[in-house]
């Protein structure tokens, strides 16, 4: 069952009362329970967090107190949400060693990469090339060479470049829809 | 754990994460992780971090055996892995060292050692029977009940390399999920899908009674069965 405007907007507001930092939590909480949904292995993961993060906004319209935080409170919506989904006939339908398909056509040209990378800052593309350069034991030094450049930690660096590799993976899921609709690609 | 907007990441939160997204922690292991997944926007932002990364080390053929099972169920589980999945192979062929494959020479390679095996299988002396390495995923068919009696209870024996267990449930229909507990301690040590493998080293040698159940959460049968090792 959808929710109303009002409904999403409370839970916008609960989130944050400043509306551009609670589109930014909103959407950071709806990754987090995707990956929620796939650790507990749930089919549908897509349709379980919209459901999880509809549930946690009707209840706050109801005036019901969402304690101790936001995110805790959608966490108990998400782990009932999973149980009542492996009750459901479809479980046992899902072939757990499906790898999904990918578009072999598109990703083999490298045209949306390609086109992905060229969107990113040039400091940033820079970054993530030296970041993936290599493979092994060389990949490792030259990530340590990148850390010390940079001045920071090698964590620190993973989840820099993880924060690149997001706004690539934003951009090529893009083109690789639009590279589908226009019937280009096996 | 936040230092200057950058996560402080430390080794155990990294391995921790590692083996939630491969389905290896217990149940209160996964619910405390799970906890921190949400409300903790560092240790949220490494664990995207490490799932990233795992999807570069399956591109790169790094993962093997029960791991390997386990990625690819989390993959079929999540709506983005496609993209992801695309973004790594791409990064990979782009930056690193996967480059596209020149099937001509890889063709002559195939031919030469086609060739090169059945000379050995013409020239080796007869020393009986080849060793065959254990698969990674070994398979064991039970049978319901199984209770100690004459014909001794049913057993699992789990050689070194053994990775996990895919348990094929004989002669019931409609097992949804299974958990497994060790008779000797009375611990729970595995809860899952009834198809899914079970990671070799939640068994412990011993008795362990696997209880199957169906999508309704109804008990269905119980297999008994021990594990040894060979």
């Amino acid at each position: 069952m959808a929710i109303d405007r009002s409904s999403f907007d409370g839970l916008l507001a609960a989130l944050d009362p400043d509306r551009t930092a609670a589109g930014e939590r909103y959407e950071r909480l709806r990754r987090r329970l995707l990956m929620f949904f796939a650790a507990r292995r749930v089919p549908m993961g897509e349709v379980c967090a919209d459901e999880t993060l509809d549930r946690a906004a009707r209840r706050l319209a109801e005036g019901v107190a969402v304690e101790p935080t936001v995110e805790s409170y959608v966490l108990g919506i998400a782990r009932n949400v999973a149980r009542e989904e492996w009750k459901k006939p479809r479980a046992a339908e899902v072939d757990w060693n499906r790898v999904p398909a990918v578009d072999r056509a598109a990703d083999e040209r490298g045209d949306c990469l390609e086109r992905c990378l060229a969107e990113l800052a040039p400091q940033a593309r820079g970054w993530i090339g030296r970041f993936y350069e290599g493979r092994g034991a060389d990949r490792i030094r030259r990530r340590q060479g990148l850390a010390e450049e940079l001045g920071i930690d090698t964590n620190a660096l993973r989840v820099r470049m993880h924060r690149i590799r997001a706004k690539l993976e934003e951009c090529l899921r893009g083109c690789l829809g639009n590279e589908s609709g226009r019937g280009g690609i096996s | 754990m936040n230092r200057g907007g950058e996560a402080y990441l430390n080794v155990t939160d990294d391995l921790r994460i590692r083996a939630y997204l491969l389905g290896q922690l217990g149940e209160a292991e996964r619910d405390s992780l799970e906890a921190h997944l949400l409300g903790d926007v560092a240790f949220g932002e490494l664990a995207e971090a490490v799932e990233a990364e795992l999807m570069d080390s399956y591109v790169a053929g790094e993962l093997r055996g029960f791991e390997k099972v386990q990625w690819e169920s989390y993959m079929a589980a999540h709506p983005a892995a496609r993209s992801r999945l695309a973004l790594a192979r791409g990064l990979d062929r782009r930056f690193g060292g996967g480059r596209r494959r020149s099937w001509w020479w890889m063709g002559g390679l195939a031919a030469a050692a086609v060739v090169m095996v059945c000379f050995w299988v013409m020239q080796r002396p007869e020393r009986g029977p080849v060793v065959v390495p254990e698969p990674a995923v070994m398979a064991v068919v039970l049978t319901p009940g199984g209770v100690r009696g004459e014909a001794g209870p049913q057993m699992v024996r789990i050689g070194p390399y053994v990775e996990a267990v895919r348990f094929t449930w004989k002669g019931v229909a409609g097992a949804a999920t299974v958990s497994i507990r060790n008779v000797d301690s009375g611990a729970v040590v595995w809860t899952g899908e009834a198809s899914a493998p079970v990671l070799s080293v939640r068994l412990n040698t011993g008795d362990h009674v696997a209880t199957v159940r169906d999508r309704a959460g109804v008990e269905i049968a119980d297999f008994v069965f021990m594990v040894s090792n060979p």
